[in-house]
């Protein structure tokens, strides 16, 4: 009986040998910038919310922010940001990724990013974001290099002169096991 | 009585363990068996369905934007607030295009304003001056209406430069009603051979005020300070 409960316990054993690991983002500032020829403008938020789930060696990782929470210090411009993105119709704008759970480890993580923003979906391969560590606390920081056009966004124009296509979005993550 | 208990404990040991890994799959919301070794089930019950639109909830599946903890209220679409906003952007674009091709009239109205004065009852650079000024407030006054019409976003407290902008309207707005009105006193005043006196004395003074402050009002938007 005991070689039976044995073989039966070595049985469901593997069922719960895969490691499952999950990460929660704890804060984090996701900036935008977008260029005219008169001024620069940057739009911040510290709204966002993520999750990160490893399992069997992969991670899946979730950032989700409202775009209306966006602020770049002017309410007519943050405004006309939401209309041009349709941020009314799609309020949220999400990046996915799945890494490899030993490349967490690494001092810079290059992600295959799948961004969710207007309706449409980008896909950015290779991202690198620089990791550093705070005692459990894990900093991610890089730069998606999202352009306009990857969105169907039509570029603002400001006295008849459009922004530039290029609206790079600097992204400052920590995240912490749970 | 060994085997006995073995027998009992077996099955009932494999339907805890599997449990727990259905658990694991079928609830990637619940509470993870770490948890659930060191709380009361009764004290765990209330809180899964809390815990789901919670970021930091257990989960063993791809995470999703229901995990995250967003309200619908911020998830939703609202296609009323996006045509809302498409108007108030379509209106406000006009706006902005008139104001700027305004900017011209307004230029060349205060440029001819040093020669229409003299002593003459008739000028032509006088005349011209006026049907700038004309120009001027035709489309500085459409410009206005655009801004004016424009839906207004509930909710939405102005902030930075666009307050100096929409603050400055108060200045410029006062003076492009006077200006022309102070104008055309003066312009009748020059037309029967008389000095320009009384409140027409204003016109060159409230012009500037208006310009000036229309400029203002322009680089306000144009430019980051």
């Amino acid at each position: 009986m005991q070689k039976t409960l044995a073989t039966v316990l070595l049985l469901l054993l593997p069922l719960f040998a895969t490691s499952t690991s999950q990460w929660v983002l704890e804060q984090s500032t996701l900036s935008y910038q977008v260029s005219h020829p008169l001024h620069d403008t940057v739009g911040v938020s510290h709204a966002a919310r993520g999750k990160g789930t490893c399992n069997d060696g992969q991670c899946d990782f979730l950032i989700a922010v409202p775009v209306k929470s966006f602020d770049s210090g002017d309410s007519n411009r943050d405004l006309h940001m939401i209309q041009a993105t349709r941020g009314a119709q799609f309020p949220m704008v999400s990046v996915r990724t799945k890494v490899p759970e030993s490349e967490l480890e690494s001092s810079t993580i290059r992600a295959d990013l799948e961004v969710e923003f207007g309706g449409q979906t980008a896909q950015y391969k290779q991202v690198p974001f620089q990791r550093t560590t705070q005692g459990k606390i894990v900093h991610l920081s890089g730069m998606i290099p999202a352009k306009m056009s990857d969105f169907k966004i039509e570029p603002p124009s400001l006295l008849g002169i459009a922004v530039k296509n290029d609206m790079p979005i600097r992204v400052e993550t920590a995240w912490h096991p749970i | 009585m060994n085997n006995t208990r073995y027998a009992v404990l077996l099955p009932v040991l494999t339907f805890v363990l599997s449990c727990a890994s259905l658990a694991q799959t079928v609830a990637p919301m619940g509470p993870s068996p770490q948890d659930q070794a060191t709380e009361q089930p009764t004290q765990q019950k209330p809180d899964q369905t809390q815990q789901q639109n919670l970021p930091n909830a257990p989960s063993s599946s791809k995470p999703s934007l229901s995990d995250l903890g967003f309200t619908p209220e911020q998830t939703k679409a609202n296609p009323k607030e996006q045509a809302l906003l498409d108007k108030r952007t379509h209106m406000l674009k006009i706006h902005q295009r008139l104001g700027f091709i305004t900017l011209f009239p307004m230029a060349a109205t205060v440029v001819s304003a040093f020669g229409a004065g003299g002593r003459s009852t008739s000028n032509n650079t006088r005349d011209l001056h006026a049907a700038l000024g004309g120009v001027t407030a035709g489309l500085y006054f459409s410009a206005a209406y655009f801004a004016i019409r424009a839906p207004r976003v509930p909710e939405t407290r102005t902030r930075g430069q666009i307050r100096l902008h929409k603050a400055l309207a108060w200045v410029h707005g006062p003076g492009m009603v006077l200006t022309p009105i102070l104008g055309a006193m003066a312009f009748d005043q020059k037309s029967k051979g008389e000095h320009v006196h009384g409140i027409a004395q204003a016109h060159g003074p409230v012009a500037i005020v208006t310009a000036s402050a229309y400029g203002a009002a322009f680089a306000a938007v144009a430019f980051k300070f």
